[in-house]
């Protein structure tokens, strides 16, 4: 162990950067399953952001909203809709920023899942305003249902639904409109920006990496039209599309879900660069392991369980490769990661840090370029915490583990239920 | 004597004269929605409910709380009509809607989206029946649907109109409407010797007065007292009280002339007040045993300046039981048969 300890820190000199180089070289002539490994994650999380880093310099015009015709000048009803349960500390900021964007005519219908705390009574403040409507559940009922309350009183032509403890930015209901004037889009992904971006170092890595995931990705994928998920935390649908599907299903991940049902429904799916939305994050460690547990599970049972036959081809080719492209990235590349980290091991035997070293240099680069990416497009992550992206791939360690772990579990059944939905409700649900 | 002075006497006469206690009746007719019954004409009961206000105010007689009432703050009907009203037009034409949650697919609406069919309810999102409320779905809360405007809302505006004059109140106008408080009353000791002597001390001295600021109200110094048992009983503060006693000559202000004598003996943060006729009560706030027992020899060795001598007790109160009974239970003790100086 003192032997690797040492090797790993008398590595970062010319010499054994180049062997590092040197080793992963040999890795491409002898076609390693360790090479096919890496040359996956680089082609998936690398390659197209590169292209759309590219494309956004020649061309930064193809990232602005469509031209407005049949809503230009006008401004038609757009529901925003939250639900939460305790959002006391948030729900004032949440509903302040809907209330102040540039956007006029909304209407905000909070529904609160029986909370206990004061949130109630701070959102009835705002009922005077005439643009705000909250409804109490009278009993703890999980989230997709208080949406589903919520937008049991939706009056307007759209939805925006928006997470508790999320604020949105001027623009973000005005720039996502235009993309419905194509009468087949059903949603508009936003850009996911971090609120508490300097709380902890938990948070500056999410503040990277929601950059990557939730905008960058989202991006592109829009380009292509393969969105798999509209987040939670803030997303705007064609009220009749949604209407249409009897809003959201109960259960865990209600995004997923209706994400998936809008594709099966043939809606199509864009994303807005600059409708931008400031959400909170987990701050600390456990917490962040916590919600990404609970979205991995997810993910193996809406995809795999719920929505299996998305990838039967019934729904269509894209659809299809949407569900393979998911299972191949999402459930198998962390165990994949894990095995090559073993097989590395074994084939590099003591040589290991050179290897392992070579790899992490190659990826810091690679997470240097798309951080510039993103800060040249979005403006963020701030130049002020790029020191942190060579420490980003720890960062990821945790995360990678947890979804291995998680995903076994969900696989294996062990455990289904979450505390997220309540039991009642749970025990109802047809699990597939 | 005044008039007023001899209505306020009258007044004194009424309730002894209902003894135990001058309660009032409901009255649809008169303004205010109750009267005392004082065997005089209408005016002279609505002038009376004033008269027993202002007596109670002097400590002449005991307020005992009834009910409280809504009077209009434009003509003082007490015939203000409430409603709920609708957030958003403020109309009151409003009708409640049922919502139930089904549980297996997620979907709200309200019970008439859910077709009724021979077997029960139809879900209309997942097809399937509901079974029993609880099992399998459940009603997430009712809401209000605005007739003239189609708003919903959970929890309506409450609104008001007075009958009487036709105003009507909405949203932060309600606050205007103005709580009432409807008490009976029982004489109190100052009341009785007020109607023994046949005037009122407080109206037309006879004798000297204290100087203002120097003598507590009953009511006043009641309050303070339990203030004191609360910080007491909150914050472990200490307290003492004092309760002095003199032989009650033949006016009922006699004795008034030792208040400035006892007020030099006290701190400036002490409260004198008088209880009744004849027994004074001084409240030392954050007073230890010691300096309350320094207090009590103080006023003793002034006792022999009264005439018929002055009586004088620290008084004990636990908690339990209202200030006012604990000290009207130790001043009668105190009075007729108690050792003087007991400490």
């Amino acid at each position: 162990m003192s032997e690797y300890f040492r090797w790993f820190t008398n590595f970062f000199d010319a010499y054994h950067i180049t062997s590092g180089f040197a080793s992963a070289g040999s890795l491409v002539h002898s076609s390693s399953w360790l090479f096919w490994g890496l040359m996956l994650t680089l082609v998936r999380y690398t390659v197209p952001i590169v292209v759309l880093g590219i494309v956004y310099i020649v061309r930064p015009k193809a990232f602005a909203p469509p031209p407005l015709r049949r809503y230009a000048g006008a401004e038609p009803l757009v529901s925003v809709i939250i639900a939460g349960r305790n959002p006391g500390e948030s729900i004032v900021s949440c509903i302040r920023s809907v209330l102040n964007c540039d956007y006029k005519n909304v209407e905000i219908i909070f529904a609160d899942d029986h909370s206990t705390d004061d949130s109630v009574a701070l959102a009835r403040t705002f009922e005077r305003t005439g643009l705000v409507r909250v409804f109490r559940n009278d009993n703890w009922s999980g989230k997709a249902v208080n949406l589903n309350l919520a937008l049991n009183f939706a009056r307007g032509e759209f939805a925006y639904i928006l997470d508790s403890d999320t604020q949105i930015s001027p623009g973000a209901i005005t720039n996502s409109l235009p993309y419905f004037e194509d009468p087949r889009v059903g949603s508009v992904a936003q850009s996911i920006f971090v609120r508490n971006k300097s709380e902890s170092i938990i948070t500056r890595f999410q503040r990277i990496e929601y950059m990557f995931t939730y905008t960058l990705t989202q991006l592109w994928r829009g380009y292509f039209g393969i969105i798999a998920i509209v987040c939670g935390m803030g997303g705007m649908y064609r009220m009749s599309a949604i209407r249409g599907l009897g809003f959201f299903d109960t259960g865990l991940g209600d995004d997923t879900d209706l994400t998936i049902r809008l594709r099966k429904a043939r809606w199509k799916i864009v994303m807005s660069l600059n409708s931008k939305i400031a959400t909170d994050v987990p701050n600390t460690l456990p917490k962040l392991v916590r919600q990404r547990a609970r979205w991995t599970r997810n993910m193996v049972k809406v995809r795999l369980r719920k929505h299996l036959d998305l990838g039967s081809g019934r729904y269509g080719w894209v659809n299809a490769f949407v569900f393979w492209e998911h299972v191949v990235n999402r459930v198998i590349r962390p165990y994949v990661i894990v095995a090559l980290a073993i097989y590395a091991h074994g084939i590099a035997g003591k040589a290991t840090p050179v290897l392992v070293g070579g790899i992490y240099i190659f990826t810091v680069v690679v997470l240097f370029i798309k951080a510039l990416i993103a800060r040249d497009m979005t403006g963020e992550p701030s130049l002020g915490i790029f020191w942190l992206v060579p420490f980003y791939v720890f960062y990821r360690v945790p995360l990678l583990l947890t979804q291995v772990f998680q995903i076994t579990r969900e696989l294996l059944q062990i455990k289904t239920w979450h505390p997220y939905v309540p039991r009642r409700i749970w025990n109802q649900i047809p699990h597939h | 004597m005044t008039e007023r002075e001899t209505r306020l006497l009258r007044a004194l006469a009424i309730v002894r004269d209902s003894e135990p206690l001058l309660e009032p009746q409901w009255d649809g007719r008169s303004r205010e929605g109750y009267v005392y019954r004082g065997g005089g004409s209408d005016l002279d009961d609505r002038s009376l409910s004033g008269d027993l206000a202002e007596l109670a105010k002097q400590d002449y007689l005991e307020a005992v709380f009834v009910e409280r009432i809504s009077l209009c703050p434009n003509c003082s009907s007490h015939a203000v009509n409430v409603f709920e009203a609708c957030l958003t037009c403020s109309s009151s034409n409003l009708f409640t809607v049922k919502t139930i949650l089904h549980f297996r697919c997620g979907y709200v609406g309200p019970v008439e989206a859910f077709r009724l069919e021979p077997g029960g309810r139809r879900c209309p999102k997942c097809e399937k029946l509901l079974q029993d409320l609880g099992t399998d779905h459940d009603s997430p809360g009712d809401y209000f649907t605005c007739r003239v405007c189609n708003s919903e809302f959970q929890t309506p505006e409450v609104g008001a109109r007075c009958l009487g004059c036709g105003s009507r109140f909405i949203g932060v106008e309600i606050q205007r409407i103005v709580p009432h408080d409807v008490s009976a009353y029982r004489l109190t000791r100052l009341g009785r010797a007020a109607l023994a002597e046949n005037r009122l001390p407080d109206e037309a001295p006879a004798g000297p007065q204290p100087a203002d600021g120097m003598l507590y109200q009953r009511h006043a110094l009641l309050e303070s007292v339990e203030d004191e048992r609360r910080r007491r009983r909150g914050l472990g503060t200490e307290f003492a009280v004092l309760l002095l006693a003199f032989e009650p000559g033949p006016r009922l202000h006699d004795g008034l002339d030792l208040v400035p004598a006892l007020r030099g003996l006290l701190l400036e943060t002490d409260k004198l007040g008088r209880l009744d006729g004849g027994t004074f009560v001084a409240l030392l706030p954050g007073a230890s045993g010691s300096r309350a027992r320094s207090t009590l020899k103080s006023i003793l060795a002034r006792s022999s300046a009264v005439p018929g001598g002055l009586r004088a007790q620290l008084v004990d109160l636990p908690e339990g039981g209202s200030a006012a009974d604990l000290l009207d239970r130790n001043a009668r003790a105190l009075a007729p048969t108690g050792p003087a100086g007991r400490v």
